[in-house]
């Protein structure tokens, strides 16, 4: 496990280079990618299913990111992206596809769901914690407030 | 104090920029609205991946600019100085702030050799947590520099992405299959996905669900068929490549 998350941590910082990320930002990111991974591979063994797994690690992911962020003043966006890159089903889409040309139907569709059920699991992740720090300095907005009326 | 029109220029110009180098729609339009707001007039924006609609108005007067947005690459460098310069608008004049979004916009990259490493390590790290061995590892390195320098000398005839994506999967399961019968490798599998993961839509369709859930329908759809257009074209690559390589007695 502890090998599997030293690698989490290669590829975000590799992808932290693809993505431009500079300077003290770079080494964040990818810490924080191995600490989504770390997460996710602790909250498998301890017996959770796969889904919750990614929801729960993405969750403590966007966490990090937002103190990091604070910290050291940049848009979220550059931690979370790179650390995010372990986590997210890029292998599950292209499998899909795949799946579907090669006319397994069956695979394609089970595979397809877990994919969109991960994403969705992610994104949701990401979703309540950037609301949560909202609510907790109220009023700024944020774009998940857009739809509520303006207090003033 | 400013024309309306300069107010306008810069404000768009930053909304662009945004949007250029891989910001969310949201940001965009937050930009644009910041730097409006901050030099007293009311504005609003739409912005989507393909372009930003930015009206301004002042008094009696309104004005409005459409800009297009034609090709979209990641740079988060660019999004933290921009979202830094659009925090301290006050501190600007029109033209000097102008002048410093162009220099933000001609911030050199990582050079080649960076990439190549990155690209080559990333590769070569999903490899593994794909479940490979060493030898796995070792043997997804060339194949991720060899996706970096298709899609690097490609990048300048500005094709669309579906041809360079259907090359590199194509690319990859070739070197897989042939590193597979020179013995330096164990599993084909997992390095043709580990080494495609540099090109794999992962983070759109994770950003996609995030703009439905906030209310972007638009931008939302547009990037969830952005990733089913690019596992596609990786696919049918991959695909062409193993059918080849399994006919031709690897």
């Amino acid at each position: 496990m502890v090998i599997q998350t030293l690698f989490a941590i290669l590829a975000s910082y590799g992808f932290g280079i693809i993505f431009e990320v500079r300077g003290k930002n770079l080494y964040f990111t990818a810490i924080v990618g191995g600490i989504g991974w770390a997460v996710h591979l602790i909250s498998l063994n301890l017996g959770s299913t796969l889904v919750s797994s990614y929801f729960i690690s993405s969750i403590v992911l966007t966490i990090c990111s937002e103190i990091l962020a604070r910290h050291l003043k940049t848009p979220v966006t550059t931690i979370l992206i790179s650390g995010l890159i372990p986590l997210v089903p890029g292998g599950g889409v292209y499998y899909t596809m795949y799946y579907i040309l090669e006319r397994n139907m069956e695979e394609a569709i089970f595979k397809g769901a877990e994919t969109l059920f991960i994403a969705g699991a992610l994104s949701f992740g990401i979703v309540v914690v950037s609301s949560l720090v909202r609510i907790m300095k109220t009023g700024q907005r944020n774009r998940y407030s857009r739809h509520l009326p303006d207090k003033n | 104090m400013a024309t309306l029109n300069k107010i306008l220029e810069i404000a768009a110009y930053a909304g662009k920029m945004v949007l250029e180098n891989g910001g969310e729609t949201y940001r965009s339009e937050d930009v644009v609205v910041k730097i409006c707001q901050d030099h007293g007039v009311s504005a609003d924006c739409f912005a989507i991946l393909s372009g930003v609609i930015v009206g301004v108005s002042r008094g009696e007067e309104t004005l409005s600019t459409v800009i297009r947005i034609k090709a979209r690459t990641i740079n988060l460098e660019k999004i933290h100085q921009i979202n830094d310069l659009a925090r301290n608008t006050d501190k600007f004049t029109c033209n000097e702030f102008m002048s410093e979004l162009k220099k933000i916009d001609k911030t050199p990259r990582y050079p080649l050799s960076y990439n190549l490493m990155a690209y080559s390590i990333t590769a070569a790290a999903f490899a593994v947590l794909f479940g490979g061995s060493h030898k796995d590892f070792l043997g997804s390195l060339p194949i991720g520099a060899a996706i970096y320098l298709l899609s690097y000398s490609f990048s300048k005839y500005e094709l669309n992405g579906i041809f360079v994506n259907t090359l590199g999967g194509a690319i990859s399961a070739f070197m897989a299959y042939y590193f597979y019968s020179l013995g330096i490798i164990d599993n084909t599998d997992k390095v043709i996905i580990g080494s495609l993961m540099v090109l794999v839509p992962g983070i759109a369709l994770t950003n996609g669900i995030r703009d439905i859930i906030a209310g972007d329908y638009m931008t939302g759809m547009a990037r969830g068929l952005e990733a089913l257009l690019v596992a596609t074209s990786l696919a049918v690559g991959t695909g062409f490549a193993i059918s080849i390589a399994v006919r031709g007695g690897y």
